[in-house]
């Protein structure tokens, strides 16, 4: 479900890695994308012709660079104290289409990506900028996968390129360590949130989501094979994805992790994900990708044993919630305490949480629900379910909760 | 309770909304109004024509007055309006964040002063 045909992936892994040469050396990603753009719409209407040349790629490159040299030639004659700049840019470029074939030429996508995920780009931007950029999906796709108007996402894309430009956010990669990590995990957020977005969405919407998720991590790695957070959100793709199938029943309920029949999961992503973050572990630090990744491990691990270590879960959900709590961790968190201790020191777990907006927060009010009915309370159960049930937008989520209140 | 959400925007945002944007909007509208029916909280929605299209008539000064054009000449303009039917304002939250609108524009939300 993951994989794309072989076609396409060499056409996308062209595109994208022409766009990155090109935005990395005009600074400018929609000029990159319209001279490349022209570029390609030249070789449909020659190649059927003259043949596909040598090296499509050196072809296309040259085509988009005469793009650019043609732009830039009208627009210097406008600002003339531009001229020397321009002559810089346009040498990089012949530069770049003189070694593109020799195996030494660098890949750019990674300079792409920490642009695309810069800190100055708007969060609800960064996601659909690394689709339309490294992946080179329409605006119009995106729109539909997001749930957002083509117009408002188009001047979204358009506002953060034009940020790009004239704020000059470099086109590299951070040399110190620290830097790196904290826009790394920017880069590994905007991929999860491609991911996550994919699980809660319809059918086809989720199908696309996730494999374009699966294809921007895969990338990552070849890119940055050494890091372990990398490898982690890599195995937290790959767990996940395999107990997509077992998420919803037949009513089209959502079926919680611990009711799933294992039968269900795919094995062969299951292992995929295990070996990435047996690799990632190899490395020896820790981070909060590898430890949720971990936590889904170990629940994977009813495929084998048929029964959850819940003690080991907690540690797993404790380390976490030391290095990056969230709401979302931390009621979690109260979940696996109420299985490994008891259901009242979950409950505890969950009063003693000081979050802003906790009360409105429906996995709160779900987990608060299944730990009083555990706990022998029904009826403040029926009314943290009911709570639950009125601040949910999905309809899986909703027939699993309705069911669960209706038992009571 | 019923909420109504009166769903503000800046019209020259889609000025140049081609068809086919058009016919995507609804498609993401039309997700929405499917969400909210399955909910059982959907009451009644309506989109509006541009403001420009506005007639505002008022009896208020003693005799009828008719203007062409909106009431108040302001850069957000009313574009449409959602009902709902929740049990409380966190719910008509939840579920307005969830509205399109909430992307490009902005949602007022209005508890039913309505009586029964």
């Amino acid at each position: 479900m993951i994989v794309h045909s072989d076609i396409d992936r060499v056409a996308r892994d062209s595109y994208s890695r022409l766009i990155a040469i090109l935005a990395a050396r005009t600074g400018d990603i929609a000029l990159a994308e319209d001279a490349l753009s022209d570029a390609f719409q030249r070789a449909i209407e020659m190649w059927p012709d003259q043949g596909v040349p040598n090296s499509p790629e050196a072809w296309l490159l040259t085509v988009a660079r005469n793009r650019l040299k043609d732009h830039y030639k009208s627009a210097a004659v406008s600002r003339r104290t531009e001229v020397e700049n321009i002559e810089e840019k346009l040498v990089t470029l012949d530069i770049a289409e003189a070694q593109l074939s020799q195996p030494s030429f660098p890949d750019e996508r990674l300079k792409l990506m920490f642009v695309c995920a810069h800190p100055a780009i708007g969060d609800n931007v960064r996601t659909p900028l690394m689709l339309q950029t490294v992946l080179g999906l329409p605006v119009e796709q995106i729109a539909r996968l997001f749930l957002v108007p083509s117009p408002t996402l188009a001047k979204r894309l358009t506002r953060a390129k034009q940020k790009i430009k004239s704020s000059v956010v470099p086109f590299e990669i951070p040399d110190d360590e620290v830097t790196l990590a904290t826009r790394l995990d920017d880069v590994l957020e905007a991929i999860y949130g491609a991911f996550a977005a994919g699980i809660e969405a319809e059918e086809e919407q989720q199908l696309t989501l996730v494999s374009e998720s699966a294809y921007l991590i895969r990338l990552l790695i070849a890119l940055l094979p050494q890091e372990p957070e990398v490898l982690g959100l890599a195995a937290i793709i790959h767990l996940s994805a395999a107990r997509l199938e077992a998420r919803y029943d037949e009513a089209g309920a959502l079926v919680p992790l611990g009711q799933q029949n294992v039968d269900m999961w795919d094995k062969h992503l299951v292992a995929e994900g295990r070996a990435l973050l047996e690799q990632a572990g190899r490395h020896q630090r820790i981070g909060r990708f590898q430890l949720e990744a971990l936590i889904q491990s170990v629940h994977c691990d009813r495929l084998d044993t048929d029964s959850v270590n819940w003690s080991l879960l907690l540690s797993l959900y404790e380390a976490l919630s030391s290095i990056r709590p969230t709401t979302g961790s931390l009621v979690a968190q109260a979940a696996v305490i109420s299985e490994a201790v008891s259901p009242q020191k979950g409950l505890e777990f969950l009063h003693c949480l000081k979050i802003q907006g906790l009360e409105q927060f429906q996995p709160y009010q779900a987990t608060r629900g299944a730990l009083l009915l555990q706990s022998g309370e029904p009826v403040l159960a029926a009314e943290a379910f009911d709570k639950a049930i009125s601040l949910t937008t999905n309809k899986a989520a909703r027939l699993y909760l309705q069911r669960q209140r209706n038992s009571l | 309770m019923r909420y109504t959400f009166l769903l503000y925007s800046n019209e020259a945002d889609f000025a140049d909304a081609t068809e086919a944007d058009m016919q995507q909007m609804q498609e993401i509208y039309g997700q929405y109004i499917q969400a909210l029916k399955d909910a059982d909280v959907f009451v009644d929605t309506d989109w509006l024509q541009p403001s420009m299209s506005a007639t505002t008539l008022s009896l208020r000064g003693g005799s009828k007055e008719v203007q062409d054009g909106p009431y108040a000449d302001t850069k957000d303009q009313l574009g449409g309006y959602f009902v709902v039917d929740v049990a409380d304002l966190d719910a008509a939250m939840a579920w307005a964040e969830k509205c399109p609108a909430a992307q490009y524009g902005l949602i007022e939300i209005r508890p039913s002063a309505m009586p029964g």
